[in-house]
């Protein structure tokens, strides 16, 4: 019988355990926390959503958003495209700080004489569907409150109405359009490798570019360097490249006629491609293309502009600059015409000199001008082809754009031993151009250059060589400087000095070191010689008293430079006798020098004006 | 037995004991938990003694630091509710954290064994983190973290976040991730993370003040102890010292060791706020911008590391500009940081343009974090289309700029940011300015200290057409310089140089471009500097229809003149050569413009006519020999400034053909010489000189108000001694109205003889009588036959009788004009039996004659044998110039009047016999 109290007791202590285990698990505390809680949804159910769904009844459009499996989300409803990353990020994160200022039980409302249409919750006019999984909560928003700019909404299961802030409804209450990417690509192309357009209204041709480790190439029609700026470029407006008008329609069309395009952008493990149709002109408007992204069901509007560039890609990404690539570094330049060479080369020490080969055959070295080297560099980095006429010339071709026997062959060397040349030929056929075919022996296009490419690389090696005339040493000092009329010996300067500080100044520092803008190529003479039947005076002379400070004491000496008068709005020669060398002196010492010599009349005393008579 | 019996009445009553015993405990126990039940049922909460509630938490908190809450209570899983809880510091007691609700599950293992642990997850909300007062920016002990939400928990050793939501500032963040637990144990013994959480805090409370932002962040702790981060922000307005943005988000992955901190992946986008101060810019005007520009920044590539934190090297940075208002569709910036000195590219795109370049520190630090050190932008812009419109939408139509555009202009080179220079190229391709087409220019650019230059310039307009050279300009004083070399069409530049241009050129046609060598300079601030010069030669151009073999033209100006001062047109057999200066800068009141001319000539008479325009000197034809010509003077044109006055001219001319002839309204003159003058109205050829018909020519001409057809009065003035008769009649003939009939007549006579003449003529408008006189004399000519007896005469004459018939050989008259009538006195005609004496009168209006001739026959005594009959006999000559009539007049009492009465020996036609 003990036994039976002691089992009864045991018995008894079980179920009384039993009811506290019960009453822990529908009372606990844990559960008082979880409903003292303000969210309304919790935030590791919203973090792991894989669908929302949005209906509005204003619009009666559905608005479905699924997170892909490679973790972006895509509207499939009512419009297949990507979504906008931010705008649902956005929504995601309003909806996890969700939380209830007030709330009421939905079964208190018939006590209070209130309903659900009291609230416009019994048919809400936004509604979220969430979906994580086989769960699913529904959130729907009622309306607003009359004061403080609150929101009746339903909480998820249905028990309770809770007062919100409007904040997530203004979103969703807005534009849902917002969800939409507008962004054809974004990043989705970044890094992409291959370019490749296809256009059908160009026999279909399909022009594809290739990155490589020294820049991108076209690979496709013709194998050519292309401007590694403007392919970034190009890469860089696409991914900027907004969609226009992003149907709404689920099945929209794109016809794709003889004048569309294809752009598909490859990278490591991406393929973006874009269908390109026109659309016709309306009123006037910009024309716009009808845009499709294959992995995408949506069709949107490109502008016609921007569309239009990928047709000239070819063109217009295609590296202009032909000897860019050469001519960082070369370190001799040839220009050739027939027998006649001119050589500019670096020397080892650094220094630049001309080389030349006359007609007849004899060569002459001289130190080359630095300036002139430097103008030379920058021609041909600079030189760019404007335009490309032929990617497979004929022989007749060759001939008609008089490339076989080339005006100017330039051979650019570097110090390993590379070596380009190129070849300029005859005036372009267009009626009215003034540009030049030529061609590299890099590849068999032929192309057209500027007029003043071949004003920069003149065969004279006077154009090359230094410039200076006339130079004293760093130790010497000019004290005095005169210009003397031959004539009668008079002084035509400092005779008259008023004014002419500046001319002073310049002079003392161009007899310094005399540059000449441009060599003559006539040997000096007095008078000088200019053709069979021209001569020029030189009716002054410059003179220049140096003093040398040397070791033992000072020295000095005399500069005479001989000088014509002004012979056009650029052109004062100068000699020194004692070399021969004969050139033109700087503009600005032109016109500094020219009060001295112009002379303008008088003012002569015009006569009386007569008398008029007056109207009768 | 008994024993036994005694053993087993012990363990009953011992086993009845502990029977009892267990009863009562389970008695006991049965009636603790229905006392639970009852205080669950009526209480909802289970309190317990705050010791027990304490020595759970102080197991979790150290001892520094002291925990209270306002209420305690557990439930039988081991949850330990806390509400209202605050922990201290046990020193300063100053708030570290509080919590309004927290729950903490307790492992109610972790009272046999240490090794478990003891807290299994732990949740909580509202929780309000707190700096020290030492740390405290505003030097309070004030929350400065905010954790809405708290829920995490303990899973097969891991520690998992669930959800935590914490708020610093207006910065919300979402995080949620995952790390086993004994990564998270701390490595030995060693202080809390308390003290050295505070700085960060401290630095949160800083950066999250005043800034609005949320975040999605999800950690994952990797087997390497590495915190890995992977962060989605959004932040609508975030505001810098140089700029602000909104809508900003941020995608970055980030891991977090002990030594480093490592950005594997940083995406940021948004939008920039433009400054709302933007000034005017140049050309462009105040720019309409948008509230915010989209743009994005990228970090990929290798990394870099500064102060411990690991970036992606390569970053770039994407502004969309399209649809912003700023006529540009985006803009491309990136750099590598892991270079040494990492210079930024970047690339500009416009609907008109596309530019790209590099910037690069000169002084060996980084671009980013120094964006204000001396740097070298170089750079490469092609622009597309440019018109004058895109930069002056509301510029008024004017000729010089309409159409003006460029279609492609390309400008390359580099930028010194701290001495503001720049040195570059510029190309110009299809530029269309002021109506004349350039198809290309290349040009030297260069800037520094206000000295623009544009040197090296290659600009060609079509083939052949070119020029070279540089425009040099400093901003700060505006002295500029502009020259050219090249070679043109002058008519190329009409459109571009404008009127000035034109009147000097107006009529030069070069089939080939001319040469030319140009300068302008002076100061735009001061017109009146600003000076020019031009050198031009020509082969094969022609001056108004002259083709000039070798033309040679050098021009000067300044505010005052324009001179010619080199003018040399060289021909095969001459030369035209001098100066010619043209007055500018003229003053309102300035009625006239001088223009001093200074030219010789000894080209071709038909070159000299025909480029001076002077259709009337075309009256002269000079040939075998060019004649020298000079004129020196000035002219005075009216100054088009509104005073209307007419052309004044002083002027000295000469005109010498030293040998060959010269042409003159069908007079042939060997070795004219003509000197003139032109002085305001009258033009007077002085000296005229020179042999017509073997004979010479001397006289004068002066025309008054010559330039005036309404008032123009000429004077002619002419000798000519001993020219041949026939010679000189035969070229006078052309002066009149029927030269082939004067020159039958020649024909039909020897045309022997001498003239000579002396005339004066004064023509004068046409209300205005001309007058004039002359005389005209000829001598041993054969004038033609008189038959005294009509045709009685002939007869004899056929007879071999010839008395009655005589030949006249001389003839000598004094005319005079007045009004229109010619008067002829003292006229003689003789002949070797004759002498007729002629006077009379012509009507130069109607051409009729009216003279009577006197006849004297034979000389000597023969003529006074025969006066009683020649006396009696007059000759009336009638009608018109045209059909003359003659008529005898006899009377027979003539003789014997003359006797008596002295009458003059020729009496006036009509007048009494």
């Amino acid at each position: 019988m003990r036994y039976k109290l002691t089992v009864l007791l045991i018995i008894l202590n079980a179920a009384i355990f039993s009811l506290i285990f019960y009453m822990d698990r529908v009372s606990s505390i844990r559960e008082k926390f979880r409903a003292s809680s303000r969210l309304i949804l919790d935030p590791v159910f919203v973090q792991s959503l894989d669908k929302v769904s949005i209906t509005s009844t204003s619009s009666d459009i559905q608005w479905e958003l699924e997170k892909s499996p490679d973790g972006d989300w895509v509207i499939t409803n009512p419009v297949n495209w990507k979504a906008n990353p931010f705008a649902v990020k956005d929504l995601l994160f309003k909806l996890k700080e969700l939380s209830w200022e007030s709330r009421f039980p939905v079964s208190d409302l018939s006590q209070a004489g209130q309903s659900l249409e009291s609230y416009n919750l019994a048919d809400p006019p936004v509604s979220i569907e969430l979906s994580s999984g086989p769960s699913t909560q529904v959130l729907a928003l009622g309306a607003p409150t009359e004061i403080g700019n609150r929101l009746y909404t339903m909480s998820p299961d249905g028990e309770y109405i809770m007062v919100i802030s409007q904040g997530v409804v203004e979103m969703l209450r807005g534009d849902l359009n917002t969800f939409k990417d507008r962004r054809i690509f974004g990043e989705e192309i970044d890094g992409s490798s291959v370019i490749q357009v296809q256009d059908r209204s160009a026999s279909n041709v399909r022009v594809r570019l290739e990155r490589a480790e020294t820049g991108w190439n076209f690979v496709s029609p013709i194998a050519a360097r292309a401007d590694n700026e403007r392919v970034k470029g190009l890469i860089t407006e696409w991914q900027n490249m907004e969609a226009i008008d992003i149907s709404s329609s689920l099945e929209p069309e794109l016809e794709i006629n003889g004048n569309a395009l294809r752009l598909t952008f490859e990278g490591l493990n991406r393929r973006e491609t874009l269908l390109l149709a026109p659309i016709p002109n309306e009123d006037g408007e910009e024309g716009y293309f009808k845009a499709k992204r294959d992995r995408y069901g949506a069709v949107f509007k490109v502008p016609n502009s921007v569309v239009e560039k990928l047709r000239r890609v070819q063109d217009e990404l295609r590296e202009r600059r032909v000897l860019h690539s050469f001519a960082e570094n070369w370190t001799s330049l040839t220009v050739q015409f027939g027998e006649i060479t001119t050589t500019i080369q670096q020397l080892e020490s650094g220094a630049w000199q001309v080389l030349s080969t006359s007609r007849s055959g004899e060569l002459d070295t001289q130190s080359a001008d630095r300036a002139s080297v430097e103008e030379l560099n920058a021609l041909m980095l600079e030189m760019e082809a404007v335009r490309f006429v032929s990617d497979a010339p004929s022989e007749t071709d060759i001939r008609s754009f008089g490339l076989d026997a080339p005006q100017r062959t330039i051979t650019l060397r570097t110090a390993a031993g590379e070596s380009v040349e190129m070849l300029i030929g005859g005036i372009s056929r267009e009626s009215g151009e003034t540009l030049l075919y030529a061609s590299t022996n890099q590849s068999a296009s032929v192309f057209l250059i500027r007029p003043h490419v071949l004003a920069g690389i003149p065969l004279n090696p006077l154009h090359y060589r230094n410039r200076t005339i006339s130079t004293i040493p760093e130790t010497a000092a000019i004290t005095s400087i005169r210009i003397i009329e031959r004539q009668d010996g008079s002084e035509a300067f400092p005779g008259d000095t008023t004014g002419m500080d500046a001319l002073t100044e310049r002079l003392r520092d161009y007899m310094t070191n005399v540059r000449v803008v441009r060599f003559l190529d006539q040997v000096f003479a007095d008078p000088l010689q200019l053709d069979d039947t021209r001569t020029i005076d030189w009716p002054y002379e410059i003179v220049a008293d140096v003093s040398y400070s040397t070791g033992t004491g000072d020295d000095s000496s005399t500069i005479t430079l001989l000088l014509t008068e002004r012979i056009g709005g650029t052109t004062q020669y100068i000699a020194n006798p004692e070399t021969g060398l004969t050139g033109t002196i700087p503009i600005d010492l032109i016109e500094l020098l020219d009060p001295l010599f112009a002379t303008f009349p008088e003012q002569p005393e015009p006569p009386a004006v007569p008398e008029t008579e007056p109207a009768p | 037995m008994r024993l036994f019996a005694h053993a087993r009445k012990a363990v009953w009553s011992c086993s009845c004991f502990l029977c009892h015993s267990l009863n009562v405990i389970l008695i006991l126990l049965a009636l603790g938990q229905g006392g639970l039940v009852l205080l669950n049922t009526f209480q909802q909460e289970v309190p317990i003694p705050d010791k027990f509630a304490r020595w759970i938490v102080n197991t979790v908190v150290k001892d520094n630091y002291t925990a209270d809450w306002s209420a305690v209570h557990v439930d039988l899983d081991g949850g330990l509710h806390l509400s209202n809880f605050v922990l201290t510091d046990a020193r300063t007691e100053q708030i570290i954290i509080t919590a309004r609700e927290s729950h903490v599950n307790f492992s109610l293992s972790h009272l046999l064994t240490t090794n478990l642990p003891l807290v299994q997850d732990i949740r909580a909300r509202d929780l309000e983190v707190y700096l020290p007062v030492s740390h405290s920016p505003s030097g309070l002990n004030e929350p400065v973290l905010f954790i809405k939400n708290l829920s995490l928990y303990e899973d097969d050793g891991n520690l998992i976040i669930e959800s935590l939501m914490i708020r610093s500032g207006g910065v919300s963040l979402h995080l949620t991730g995952s790390a086993p637990i004994h990564y998270l144990l701390p490595q030995g013994s060693g202080a809390g993370g308390g003290p050295q959480l505070f700085p960060a805090l401290q630095r949160l409370s800083r950066y999250t003040e005043g800034h609005t932002a949320i975040a999605e962040v999800d950690w994952t702790l990797l087997p390497s102890r590495q915190h890995q981060f992977l962060i989605d922000a959004y932040m609508p307005l975030l505001q810098l010292e140089r700029g602000s943005m909104q809508d900003l988000h941020a995608l970055s992955e980030v891991l977090l060791s002990t030594n480093h901190v490592t950005v594997n992946r940083l995406q940021l986008s948004g939008g920039l706020i433009p400054p709302q101060d933007l000034p005017n810019l140049p050309i462009i005007g105040k720019l309409e911008l948008p509230n915010a520009i989209p743009f994005h920044l990228r970090f990929s590539g290798d990394f870099y590391e500064q102060d411990r934190v690991r970036i992606p090297s390569w970053i770039e940075l994407g502004i969309n500009t399209r649809n912003s208002g700023i006529p540009i569709d985006y803009v491309n910036l990136t750099t590598d940081l892991s270079a040494e000195v990492a210079p930024v590219r970047w690339i500009v795109s416009a609907p008109l343009l596309f530019a790209s370049g590099e910037a690069q520190s000169l002084s060996n630090q980084p671009i980013l974090t120094n964006p204000g050190q001396p740097l070298s932008l170089d750079f490469r812009a092609h622009a597309y289309g440019l018109s004058i419109n895109h930069f002056f939408p509301d510029l008024a139509d004017h000729r010089m700029l309409r159409d003006t555009g460029i279609r492609l202009t390309r400008v390359n080179g580099t930028f010194l940011t701290e001495s503001r220079s720049f040195e570059g190229h510029l190309l110009v391709d299809d530029l269309f300015i002021s109506q004349t087409p350039f198809s290309h220019i290349h040009a030297k650019v260069s800037y520094a200290d206000m000295d623009m230059a544009f040197t090296e310039i290659h600009a060609s307009m079509a083939p052949g057409q070119y020029a070279e050279g540089a425009y040099l300009h400093n901003l700060k004083t505006s002295k500029f310089s502009l020259n050219a070399v090249g070679a043109t069409f002058p008519y190329s530049l009409d459109n571009l140089l404008g009127r000035w241009w034109i009147g000097i050129f107006p009529d030069i046609y070069a089939p080939n471009p001319i040469p030319a060598d140009v300068t302008v300079w002076g100061s735009w601030n001061d017109l009146s500097s600003i000076q020019h010069m031009t050198h031009a030669e020509g082969d094969g151009a022609f001056y108004m229809g002259v083709m000039v073999p070798d033309l040679e033209v050098r021009v000067r100006s300044n505010f005052n003149w324009a001179v010619v001062e080199k003018l040399e047109a060289r021909f095969e057999d001459g030369a035209f050569s001098g100066t010619i200066a043209i007055q500018s800068g003229l003053e309102p009141t300035d009625a006239y413009r001088a223009m001093l001319l200074d030219l010789v000539s000894d080209a071709r008479w038909e070159s000299v006519v025909q480029a001076s325009g002077i259709e009337q000197l075309e009256v002269l034809a000079f040939s075998n020999g060019n004649p020298f010509v000079s004129a020196d003077g000035v002219m005075w044109r009216d100054s088009g400034k509104g005073h209307d006055v007419p052309m004044q001219a002083q002027f000295d001319f000469s005109l010498v053909q030293d040998k060959g002839t010269c042409e003159v309204v069908g007079l042939t003159i060997e070795g004219l010489t003509a000197l003139g003058q032109l002085d305001g109205p009258i033009l007077n050829l002085d000296s005229l000189a020179g042999n017509f018909a073997e004979g010479v020519f001397m006289g004068n001409i002066q025309f008054q108000n010559w330039d005036n057809p309404d008032t123009k009065q000429d004077s002619y003035n002419f000798q000519l001694f001993d020219a041949q008769y026939g010679s000189a009649l035969y070229q006078l003939a052309s002066l009149t109205e029927d030269p082939e009939k004067l020159r039958d007549y020649l024909l039909k006579s020897s045309g022997d003889g001498r003239l000579d003449l002396d005339f004066h003529l004064n023509l004068r408008p046409e209300e205005t009588p001309n007058d004039g006189y002359g005389r005209v004399s000829i001598r041993q000519a054969n004038l033609g036959r008189i038959h005294l007896l009509g045709g009685l005469s002939r007869v004899l004459d056929s007879m071999g009788l010839g008395f009655s018939s005589s030949d006249l050989n001389t003839l000598s008259l004094n005319w005079t004009l007045d009004d229109k009538i010619l008067s002829v006195s003292n006229g003689t005609i003789n002949g070797p039996l004759l002498n007729l004496s002629l006077a009379g009168d012509i009507d130069m209006e109607t051409k009729q004659l009216s003279m009577l001739a006197d006849l004297t026959l034979f000389r000597g005594v023969f003529s006074k044998v025969f006066s009683p009959v020649s006396e009696n006999m007059q000759f009336d000559l009638g009608g018109t110039m045209d059909n003359p009539n003659w008529g005898m007049r006899i009377n027979p009492l003539r003789w014997f009047q003359n006797r008596m009465g002295a009458t003059k020996p020729v009496t006036q036609p009509g007048g009494a016999p």
